[in-house]
């Protein structure tokens, strides 16, 4: 039993890794988009848009990402072949694994040095880029401002509560092609028989720390596939302002209240709520597309997966968690700000349909419809060979596909802030020395405490 | 006129951007800003974080240059004593200034980490551990690597300027009974003071420079202790907020001109008297 557990393990690790790198190569697992208009290119179709010369009475948009997409350039392409008059520049990095973090620092320090001095390229993917920062520094369009004037942009047609809640800074400043939602994959049966309730809706961290207490080491040994200092970043965001102040530049890590929180967390571990190894009830997972939604929850090999709302931070109030996906980002200073709106328009219509397993839910309802048709004609949705799922195909079940729309439709919180997390990056470096028992917890609170104030204070 | 090429670069380098920078200082964003007035000052000055960085920063050079200044200086008037001294030290104590910090960094980071070299002796010695870089002590570490980088240069200085004193004032003063100490006192200190001034100058400019070793070690937000000025100014830049950058940078070139032409001054007052 142990060992085909660990191989299990070893499985999902395995799915996760694959995962990560289709993420990373920026190309949704799967096919790409192989349902292309070809009829609408025309002729067009072999020319080469990104060395075409910028012809006199051209429109020339510079649209700029850090990873090459095949999807951007796919609705550049189209988007050219309808209207000859524009050429889009699609710049991008070409790099291996081993100058990832160089290029990716490069790129990041050149965009913002161009951005701030009112150069840069007209659109921008912004997923990698300090965005929070561009909107502090007034560097971008506000797309709110933008629809309330384009009488042609039907907001019903989009997943309305993205276009809500994708704000930074009190406006819609990165306009998200797709995105992904963040949940946690849990055992429906076994938590029945446990006896236990979930409202998903409403629960917190700390909820989740206290139902935990009644499933450990019954149906599975653990009740979470995670980390204790991660277990304990979410219990401090959880309870944010109690550990917070940004406004005063306070921070209460060496308090009673905090080392408590983190022998608590501890406790979670030893009593095995905590674990890496092993099956547990629930594992953190991100949904990246309505194909991958079937993948991802049968890789667990259990046929009871539900998909559960992720424990909310107890002043956020109810709703799923979402991360955008190609966020766009228009320039302040562009010269051409009607066409590349135009464009950004195009990419986020439902004119270039897209492959079920296409990395990314499209913002796009109407593109969305169109993939789950998809899917219910397939009726089934192929696997990775190298998954735990073995390339086995799964059937399509009909009522999930409403439960994802669910789920879909009741996302309302930002998991990715466009600006780096400090808070969470020194929590989790600096207690993984508590946890693995090398330091004591006023020593761990300390380090905390002083490091947090010089951030809140700079 | 054959200074205009050598004057141009100044200025397309250094001048312009600097001037460009302070009035950046003065506005409130970078594009399409308003000026503010002292306002990026009156913010930097409130923000408890740059305090520390500049309190540390003093702290660091205050410490650190006196103790290069007397360490340079003895090692110097050793080695000139003796042709014994003189190979084996000069090629060692020169080396640290050849070898890539980047790679030095790595093995200090090895020997200073939590789980590093020195704790395992420590550990095996019977003693507790302590995490060098996340305590009051890494202001400790970060002198020692000061030292060990910045003690050879220093010490061709000393080494140089020891050797223009002339020989005959050293047995003219033996021949009249002057003591080893005031031989050090009257003769060396007098005739190595222009060297000295210009050794202190440079060390203390190097003593700014320590941010990169630092920041190597400990990374951008270290223990709070060696949060030095420019990290401060680095995770600024980092966040986008070029005003406050700019502010503390050019509040930071203010205080070491300051210094810089103190310095001068003393140093002109001290050549009228010994003409």
């Amino acid at each position: 039993m142990k060992t085909t557990n660990r191989k299990r393990a070893r499985a999902t690790a395995a799915t996760g890794i694959f995962l990560l790198f289709a993420l990373a190569a920026c190309s949704g697992g799967g096919g790409e988009s192989p349902q292309i208009h070809t009829g609408k290119s025309g002729d067009k179709g072999s020319e080469q848009p990104v060395e075409a010369p910028a012809n006199a009475g051209k429109t020339t948009l510079t649209f700029s990402t850090f990873f090459p997409d095949p999807h951007l350039q796919e609705l550049v392409t189209q988007y050219e072949a309808l209207h000859p008059e524009v050429d889009i520049q699609l710049q991008s990095v070409q790099t291996d694994d081993a100058h990832l973090e160089a290029e990716m620092e490069k790129f990041m320090t050149q965009t913002n040095t161009a951005m701030l001095a009112g150069k840069g390229p007209d659109l921008l993917v912004l997923d990698d880029l300090p965005a929070a920062s561009y909107v502090k520094n007034g560097l971008l369009v506000n797309f709110d401002e933008l629809i309330a004037q384009d009488s042609a942009f039907k907001r019903e047609d989009y997943f309305t509560n993205i276009l809500d809640h994708a704000k930074i800074g009190g406006g819609l400043y990165a306009m998200p092609i797709s995105f992904f939602l963040h949940g946690l994959a849990g055992d429906e049966e076994a938590l029945a028989q446990a006896g236990v309730e979930i409202n998903d809706d409403s629960w917190s961290w700390n909820d989740f720390a206290v139902l935990s207490q009644k499933l450990v080491n019954k149906t599975y040994p653990h009740v979470i596939h995670t980390e204790p200092e991660y277990m304990l970043n979410w219990m401090v965001s959880d309870n944010l302002s109690l550990f917070v102040d940004e406004s005063k530049g306070t921070a209460k890590f060496n308090t009673a209240t905090f080392t408590g929180l983190m022998k608590q967390v501890q406790k979670m571990s030893e009593d095995g709520v905590i674990g890496a190894e092993g099956i547990p009830y629930f594992f953190p997972v991100q949904i990246n597309s309505p194909g991958d939604y079937f993948e991802s929850l049968n890789s667990f090999l259990s046929s009871n997966m539900k998909l559960y709302v992720k424990p909310h931070a107890q002043d956020v109030g109810a709703g799923g968690y979402f991360q955008p996906y190609r966020s766009i980002g228009l320039n302040q200073s562009s010269k051409a700000k009607e066409q590349a709106w135009d464009f950004v328009k195009f990419m986020i219509s439902d004119q270039v349909p897209v492959d079920p397993n296409h990395a990314g839910f499209p913002l796009n309802k109407r593109l969305y419809a169109q993939e789950v048709e998809q899917l219910k004609k397939d009726g089934s949705v192929p696997t990775a060979k190298e998954g735990p799922l073995k390339g086995v195909p799964i059937q399509v079940n009909p009522d999930e596909l409403d439960a994802l729309e669910n789920e879909l439709t009741g996302a309302t919180h930002l998991v990715s802030k466009f600006q780096p997390d400090q808070l969470a990056d020194i929590i989790v470096e600096q207690s993984q020395a508590f946890f693995s028992g090398q330091k004591s917890t006023e020593d761990v609170a300390g380090l905390i405490q002083n490091k947090v104030t010089t951030y809140l204070n700079e | 006129m054959f200074l205009t090429p050598s004057m141009l670069g100044f200025a397309v380098f250094y001048m312009i951007p600097f001037v460009m920078g302070i009035s950046q200082s003065l506005t409130n964003r970078t594009l399409g800003g308003r000026f503010t007035g002292l306002s990026n000052y009156s913010e930097l000055l409130a923000s408890g974080s740059f305090r520390k960085a500049a309190a540390n920063t003093l702290l660091f050079t205050g410490v650190s240059v006196p103790l290069l200044l007397a360490l340079s200086l003895s090692l110097a008037l050793l080695i000139n004593k003796g042709p014994f001294f003189r190979q084996g030290l000069q090629t060692a104590l020169i080396l640290p200034l050849v070898v890539p910090v980047a790679s030095v960094v790595l093995v200090w980071q090895i020997f200073f980490d939590w789980n590093g070299t020195l704790n395992a002796w420590l550990y095996h010695g019977g003693h507790s551990r302590v995490d060098w870089l996340q305590s009051n002590g890494s202001m400790g570490v970060l002198v020692v690597l000061y030292l060990w980088k910045n003690l050879g240069y220093n010490l061709i200085l000393f080494l140089a300027g020891l050797r223009q004193i002339p020989r005959d004032y050293y047995e003219t003063a033996r021949i009249e009974g002057a003591g080893r100490w005031h031989q050090f006192s009257r003769i060396t200190l007098v005739y190595l003071t222009p060297t000295l001034f210009f050794v202190v100058l440079i060390s203390i400019i190097n003593s700014f420079k320590v941010f990169r070793e630092t920041y190597l070690l400990a990374g951008d937000y270290p223990y709070d202790r060696i949060y030095m000025l420019q990290h401060y100014m680095n995770n600024m830049f980092a966040a986008l907020e070029i005003q406050k950058l700019t502010a503390a940078a050019t509040l930071m070139v203010l205080c070491i001109s300051v210094l810089v032409m103190a310095l001068l001054s003393v140093e002109r007052r001290f050549r009228d008297v010994l003409d």
